[in-house]
């Protein structure tokens, strides 16, 4: 009986009962939505290194270390000398290392300069290694590999040449022009910064800078047998990764590093720093999150009041019920079997759209702001909080159902116009 | 069912809203079995205060009620609605229909309330032939709004009596209708009056139709509260 009576009185208000499932559904969906960028972001953030125990580079602010290490973002104030990480990695507590050399750019992507270790030991999102889409690792001295982002965005392949750009602008008065690159290697996409890096080797870097002493390039033609590996002499990179053999010696090591006594270096701990990144900007992480809570209110609030206000209209309706035997509890379960109806299938049709969404929009937030998203069942919070909606639709719902039952006991079988 | 029993019996009742102030004060009133009363009430008598104690929707502490010998001052609230539910019918002034539900399921919906209003018969089969006898066949799947005051009256009658329950009371229901109508809704009722014998409770301000019924009384007479 209340059932039928329930779908058919939704159905009578068909547009304002769709327009109540509808503000819930958008505001599940943006709720859940948001919440799923927001540890998207953060995972994808906190999972662009994996492994790695210690950065190591210039004294300086550790933040900025960081950034320009694993994100490519800022410069380094100092580079280190390579003797230091000669010695350094050299300890018997390390199990590998990746020296970094940046300060040149292609077309507004940073050129990172490392060695072959970066391709084989560098770890990203757990213990996910970089792979090759096409093509191989950088062995001569001008030997390019592009990161995902770069080839696409460029249409570059395997086999193609490339003028690198000296400085980070993109738009540089300074080429190395002498020294073109040959793209070996094309990388998968990571969806870590990786994917907008130009990866050649140290040796790459020293040559195209033969000749470059003085700050600008000089005429003098350079002779070709310098470009060799061989004969090639790296003095210095801007800082290194490393990874020790147990994870106990960390502490120990960066202590070592922090308190070398040939040139101010210092060590970070990337899971540390990463985290105390996050907790700076984690503020713009709790606005997204009280924004959806207000969406929620928004829906929530909506179901309120399409009731309340239908309640007036229906009065004479529950006192016809009333006479023809229902009892007041059937006027109070009407209303409440219809705002948890109206929620239940809001909270449905939310997940739908999210879902749709995510199929929809995962590739395009890949490509364009490396936010990482599985299409992964509901998880434990989100249950949790599917169950909060529901729970708060069947407060809203209280409102009216006491208040018309209020009423029909008031009124009886009294009519009121 | 015992035949001397009467349909409803009220003595001694006393029911006001406040404490120092009854609306009600009935000493006695006896409506037997299949009998068919017009009471005239026109309005500010307590009529639908009346009306409210006997289908057991208020609760009194004074006096008694009795319907179908069976008291009804200790009942609780839920017993109450199942006596309205199975043993009453009940039709209003206008707008007797639940907007949102068509002409067929109005008329079974006293059915779909209360199990015992009809013992195991179909009761879609019953709505059917009432809709017929009342001149509704052709409308069985409209919505109530698209009908005239006349017809839904109708549909409220055929409502009423779908289960046969024993006690029909009406609460002005030709006010809204003209002459015609009237004369149709009232030949109606009668004629299944006729066939079913219940009791019939009519309340009406207008006092040409009490030529309809075995018998007439006055609200303003046996109701001895001072109103206003």
């Amino acid at each position: 009986m209340i059932h039928f009576l329930t779908f058919k009185s939704l159905a009578n208000r068909k547009f304002t009962s769709l327009l109540c499932v509808l503000s819930i559904a958008l505001s599940v969906t943006l709720f859940l939505g948001i919440e799923r960028i927001r540890t998207g972001a953060r995972d994808g953030f906190t999972n662009t290194i994996s492994k790695t125990d210690l950065i190591v580079g210039a004294k300086g602010g550790s933040l900025q270390l960081l950034l320009y290490t694993v994100f490519h973002i800022g410069s380094a104030v100092n580079n280190i000398r390579m003797s230091t990480y000669e010695e350094i990695k050299s300890s018997p507590l390390v199990e590998w290392s990746i020296p970094i050399s940046l300060g040149d750019s292609y077309k507004g992507y940073r050129v990172v300069a490392t060695d072959e270790n970066f391709f084989k030991h560098y770890r990203f999102r757990g213990d996910q290694s970089v792979a090759f889409e096409d093509g191989v690792a950088p062995t001569d001295t001008f030997d390019v590999v592009l990161g995902s982002e770069v080839a696409k965005k460029l249409g570059h392949k395997v086999g193609d040449p490339i003028v690198l750009t000296h400085g980070l602008a993109s738009e540089a008065i300074l080429s190395h022009g002498k020294t073109p690159f040959k793209i070996v290697g094309i990388m998968q996409q990571t969806m870590t910064p990786i994917d907008t890096g130009v990866y050649i080797n140290l040796y790459g870097m020293e040559a195209m800078h033969f000749g470059w002493e003085s700050g600008v390039p000089s005429d003098e033609e350079i002779d070709p047998a310098r470009f060799k590996k061989e004969n090639i002499q790296i003095n210095q990179i801007t800082s290194f990764m490393m990874k020790l053999k147990s994870r106990i010696a960390i502490l120990k090591m960066r202590r070592m590093i922090d308190t070398y006594e040939k040139e101010p270096v210092m060590g970070i701990i990337p899971a540390l720093s990463l985290s105390e990144m996050w907790q700076t900007i984690g503020y713009v992480e709790q606005i997204l999150f009280l924004v959806s809570l207000c969406v929620l209110l928004v829906g929530i609030l909506s179901i309120l009041i399409s009731l309340y206000t239908s309640i007036n209209e229906r009065r004479r309706e529950m006192a016809i019920l009333r006479s023809l035997g229902a009892r007041t509890y059937h006027i109070f379960v009407l209303l409440m079997y219809e705002s948890l109806l109206l929620v239940i299938s809001g909270c449905l049709i939310g997940v739908g759209f999210l879902y749709g969404l995510l199929y929809f929009v995962r590739p395009w937030l890949e490509s364009n702001f490396s936010v990482y998203m599985e299409i992964s069942s509901l998880s434990t919070s989100e249950w949790k909080f599917l169950a909060g909606i529901i729970l708060a639709g069947f407060i809203a719902g209280l409102i009216p159902a006491i208040k018309a039952y209020r009423n029909s006991l008031q009124d009886g079988l009294t009519i009121k116009f | 069912m015992d035949q001397n029993v009467n349909s409803i019996n009220i003595s001694n009742l006393k029911f006001g809203y406040t404490e120092n102030k009854n609306i009600i004060d009935i000493e006695f009133l006896k409506i037997q079995k299949g009998e068919k009363v017009f009471i005239y009430g026109p309005s500010g008598h307590g009529k639908s205060t009346l009306l409210n104690l006997i289908s057991g929707v208020l609760n009194f502490k004074e006096g008694e009620i009795e319907i179908l010998g069976k008291s009804v001052k200790n009942l609780s609230v839920s017993r109450k609605d199942e006596l309205r539910g199975s043993k009453i019918g009940y039709i209003f002034q206008i707008f007797n229909l639940i907007p949102y539900l068509n002409v067929t399921e109005n008329v079974v919906l006293p059915c779909l309330i209360n199990k015992s209003r009809s013992s195991n018969q179909d009761f879609y089969m019953q709505a059917e032939e009432l809709i017929k006898k009342l001149n509704l066949f052709e409308h069985k799947d409209k919505n109530p709004t698209t009908l005239s005051i006349g017809q839904q009256q109708r549909v409220a009658q055929a409502r009423a009596l779908i289960g046969n329950p024993e006690i029909i009371i009406a609460d002005e229901p030709t006010s809204s209708l003209d002459e015609k109508n009237t004369i149709e809704f009232m030949n109606l009722l009668l004629s299944e009056w006729e066939k079913r014998k219940f009791t019939l409770i009519f309340v009406s301000h207008d006092e040409r139709l009490k030529k309809y019924f075995d018998r007439s009384l006055s609200l303003p007479e046996i109701n001895k509260a001072e109103l206003v």
